[in-house]
C-alpha cells in the first residue's frame, strides 16, 4: 500500500514540477533588447544584449568603458545618442540615462517609472523619448529637468523623430503624432489603423511611418495621407528614406524598397531573408545592410534587391547594424558585437559582451 | 526536435491565440471595462469544459478508490496484516482488481489535459505581449485572414485596478495570494486520507509546499497569467465538490462535521 501511495504521490509531484517548469520556461523569459549602436569618432557605442551601454573602440574593439560597471539594467532597447560629448539611452529599468562620453560616468537620471523602449532623439537643448507609461517627454539635455510631456493612448515604443521643429512620435495606440518640438503642443495625428513600433522617416517635407502591414506617406506639414502600400507582413523595420526611395523589411523576411513619391516598388522582387527582419534596413553608397532573425546579417544592393554577402551568427540579429569607414557594426543576441568588412561581410573583430573581451581579435 | 514547434504552433498555440483574441477584440469592441481579464476567464471556462471529461474520469478513478480506502473490508485488512506490509500492499491490490479500479488511472487522464493547458498559458503570454519580443512573435501567430485580430493589438491589459501585462505590484499580489489559497483547497479536497504515518506525512508536506511553490513562482509571472491559474482552481475546486464532496478540506476544522454532512448528501445525489 504504502508503495502504491508513494508511486501516485511521486507522479503527482513529478507531474506538477514539470508543469511548474514548463510554465516558467514558457513564460519566464527575460527581455533581451535590440539597442543598436552609434559610432563617433572612432568609438562605438552600443546598448548590448546584456543590459549594458558600452564603449569600445571601432578600430580594434577595445573597450573603453560599460555602464553600469557592476550590474546590469534589466535590458536595452533604446540606441544610444550622442550630442555634445553626452551619451543619451533609456533602459528596460524604468530609468532614462545621461552618461559622459569619454568615461562612461553618469551625469544625470530621470526615473520614468516606466520601461523605457524607445531610442531618444536630440535637438535645441532637449531630448525626447517615449515610455511604457504612454507619454512621450521633453527633458533638458543638460540638467534632465522635465521640461513637457504628452500623453498617447498606448506605450510608445517607437524612436521619434525631429525634424524642422516638429516631433514624430509614434505610440502603440495605433496613432502618428505630429508635436511642436518646444511645447508638446499637438499639431495633427494620423491613426495608420494598427500599432506603429517604427521610427518615423522624414524626407522632402513626406513622413514615412508603418502601421501593421502597411506603410504610409503623409504630408509633413498637416499630415495628410499622399500614398500607402501594403506589405506581405507586420513591419517592425523602421522605413529608411534615402536617395528617393523607402526602405524596408517585414516579418516574413521579405525587404521592400519603393519609390519615395508614388510608393510603387522599385525592386523587380522583395529580397528575401530567412527569419523575420526588424532590424532597419541601413542605406551606405550603393549598398543596404540589415540584420535578421535567422541569425545573420546582410548586405543587398540598394538599386536591385540582389544579395551581396551575408554572414552568421550564433543568435537573432534584431538591433540595426551601422556602417562607419568600411566597417558594418552590428549586435547578435548571441552576446557578441560584431565589426564587419562592409565589403566583404568578414569578421573584422567580435567583442564578448558579457565579459567584454574581444572573442575574435582584430588583425594586426 | 526543432520541427515539433511548427507543429505545436500549428496545432494548439495559433487556434488558441486567435480564439482568445477574437473573445478579447468582440468584448473590446463593444466597450466592455477589463475586456482582456474578462477574455481570459471565458478562455480558461471554454478550455476547462474541452478538458472536462479527462477530469471527470480522474475523480472518478480517485473516488472509487477513497470509497474502497474507507471500506469494512479494507479496514478488516489492515487490522488482519497490521504486521505485514507487503502482504496487506498485495491484498490491497486484488482488492483494486476485483473493484476494477487502476490505482494509477486517477493520474494518467491528469496529465492529458496539460498540453492542451501549457498551450493556453503559452497564448495568455503571447497575447498579452507584454515585452516587445513579445508583441513582435505575436504577428507569426495571426492569422492573417482574420485582419479584426491584428487591429485589436494590443490588448487593454487594465483589469480592476491591475495591469495584466504586468508584474504583481499593489492590489496586484491579491491574484499570487489567491493563486495561493485556491491551489491549497483545491489540493487539500483531492488528497486521500492515508493510515500509514509515512504516506500521511508526504501528504502533508505536499499540501504546504505545493500552494507555496505555486504561489511563489506566481510572484514572478504577469497578472494576467495568475488569473487564469485561479480560475482553473476555482474550476477545479468546483468540479472536485461535486464528484467527492469537501473532500479533507475541513478535517481537524470545527466545520468537520457540517462538512461531512455536505459530503454525504452530495454522495447520495
Amino acid at each position: 500500500m504504502k508503495n502504491l501511495t508513494h508511486t501516485r504521490l511521486a507522479l503527482t509531484l513529478v507531474a506538477l514540477l514539470a508543469a511548474a517548469f514548463l510554465l516558467t520556461a514558457c513564460g519566464g523569459a527575460p527581455p533581451t533588447g535590440w539597442a543598436s549602436a552609434r559610432v563617433v569618432d572612432g568609438i562605438v557605442y552600443a546598448g548590448t544584449s546584456v543590459g549594458k551601454v558600452m564603449a569600445v573602440s571601432a578600430t580594434d574593439g577595445a573597450l573603453k568603458w560599460q555602464f553600469p560597471a557592476d550590474k546590469n539594467l534589466t535590458s536595452v532597447y533604446s540606441t544610444p545618442a550622442l550630442v555634445d560629448g553626452i551619451v543619451y539611452f533609456g533602459a528596460f529599468d524604468q530609468k532614462f540615462y545621461a552618461l559622459d562620453a569619454a568615461t562612461g560616468a553618469k551625469k544625470w537620471e530621470f526615473d520614468v517609472t516606466a520601461p523605457v523602449v524607445a531610442s531618444p532623439v536630440v535637438g535645441g537643448g532637449l531630448v525626447y523619448f517615449g515610455a511604457n507609461d504612454k507619454k512621450v517627454y521633453a527633458l533638458d539635455a543638460t540638467s534632465g529637468a522635465k521640461k513637457w510631456e504628452f500623453e498617447t493612448q498606448g506605450a510608445v515604443w517607437a524612436d521619434p523623430t525631429l525634424a524642422g521643429g516638429i516631433l514624430y512620435a509614434a505610440s502603440l495606440d495605433h496613432k502618428l503624432y505630429a508635436l511642436d518640438a518646444t511645447s508638446g503642443a499637438r499639431k495633427w495625428n494620423f491613426d495608420a489603423g494598427g500599432i506603429i513600433v517604427t521610427k518615423p522617416a522624414v524626407a522632402d517635407n513626406l513622413v514615412y511611418i508603418a502601421g501593421l502591414s502597411k506603410v504610409f506617406a503623409l504630408d509633413a506639414t498637416s499630415g495628410a495621407k499622399k500614398w500607402e502600400f501594403e506589405a506581405s507582413n507586420w513591419v517592425w523595420s523602421n522605413p529608411t528614406a534615402a536617395n528617393g526611395v523607402v526602405y524596408f523589411g517585414v516579418l516574413d523576411g521579405k525587404v521592400y524598397a519603393l519609390d519615395a513619391q508614388t510608393g510603387k516598388e522599385k525592386w523587380n522582387t522583395p529580397f528575401k531573408a530567412n527569419g523575420p527582419i526588424r532590424s532597419a534596413i541601413v542605406i551606405d553608397g550603393n549598398t543596404a545592410y540589415f540584420g535578421a532573425d535567422d541569425f545573420k546579417v546582410y548586405a543587398v544592393d540598394a538599386a536591385t534587391g540582389q544579395g551581396k554577402w551575408s554572414r552568421a551568427t550564433n543568435g537573432r540579429v534584431l538591433s540595426s547594424p551601422v556602417v562607419a569607414q568600411g566597417s558594418v557594426y552590428v549586435s547578435s543576441h548571441d552576446h557578441l558585437l560584431y565589426a564587419l568588412d562592409a565589403a566583404t561581410g568578414t569578421v573584422k573583430w567580435s567583442l564578448d559582451v558579457t565579459s567584454g573581451k574581444l572573442a575574435t581579435p582584430a588583425a594586426k | 526536435m526543432e520541427f515539433l514547434t511548427p507543429l505545436w504552433n500549428n496545432v494548439v498555440v495559433n487556434p488558441m491565440v486567435n480564439l482568445l483574441l477574437w473573445i478579447y477584440a468582440s468584448l473590446h469592441q463593444i466597450s466592455i471595462p477589463g475586456a482582456y481579464g474578462i477574455a481570459i476567464i471565458l478562455f480558461t471556462l471554454l478550455v476547462r469544459a474541452v478538458t472536462l471529461p479527462f477530469y471527470a474520469q480522474q475523480q472518478k478513478a480517485m473516488k472509487k478508490q477513497q470509497a474502497l480506502m474507507q471500506s469494512d473490508e479494507w479496514k478488516t485488512m489492515q487490522k488482519k496484516y497490521a504486521k505485514d506490509r507487503e502482504k496487506l500492499a498485495q491484498e490491497q491490490m486484488k482488492m483494486y482488481q476485483s473493484a476494477g479500479v487502476n490505482p494509477l488511472g486517477g493520474c494518467l487522464p491528469a496529465l492529458i489535459p496539460w498540453p492542451i493547458m501549457i498551450g493556453l498559458y503559452q497564448s495568455i503570454t503571447t497575447v498579452m505581449g507584454a515585452q516587445p519580443e513579445q508583441l513582435m512573435d505575436l504577428a507569426k501567430h495571426i492569422y492573417q485572414f482574420l485582419p479584426a485580430l491584428a487591429a485589436a493589438v494590443p490588448v487593454q491589459s487594465d483589469f480592476l485596478g491591475m495591469n495584466l501585462a504586468g508584474m504583481p505590484s499593489g492590489i496586484g499580489y491579491v491574484v499570487p495570494a489567491l493563486v495561493l489559497v485556491s491551489t491549497w483547497v483545491q489540493q487539500r479536497m483531492m488528497v486521500m486520507p492515508s493510515t500509514d504515518p509515512q504516506s500521511a506525512q508526504m501528504n502533508q508536506s505536499m499540501m504546504v509546499m505545493m500552494p507555496l511553490f505555486i504561489g511563489y513562482i506566481s510572484l514572478s509571472f504577469p497578472v494576467g497569467l495568475s488569473l487564469y491559474w485561479i480560475v482553473f482552481n476555482v474550476v477545479g475546486i468546483i468540479q472536485q465538490y461535486f464528484t467527492t464532496g469537501w473532500g479533507n478540506l475541513f478535517v481537524g476544522t470545527p466545520w468537520d462535521a457540517a462538512a461531512n454532512k455536505g459530503k454525504k448528501n452530495v454522495g447520495s445525489k
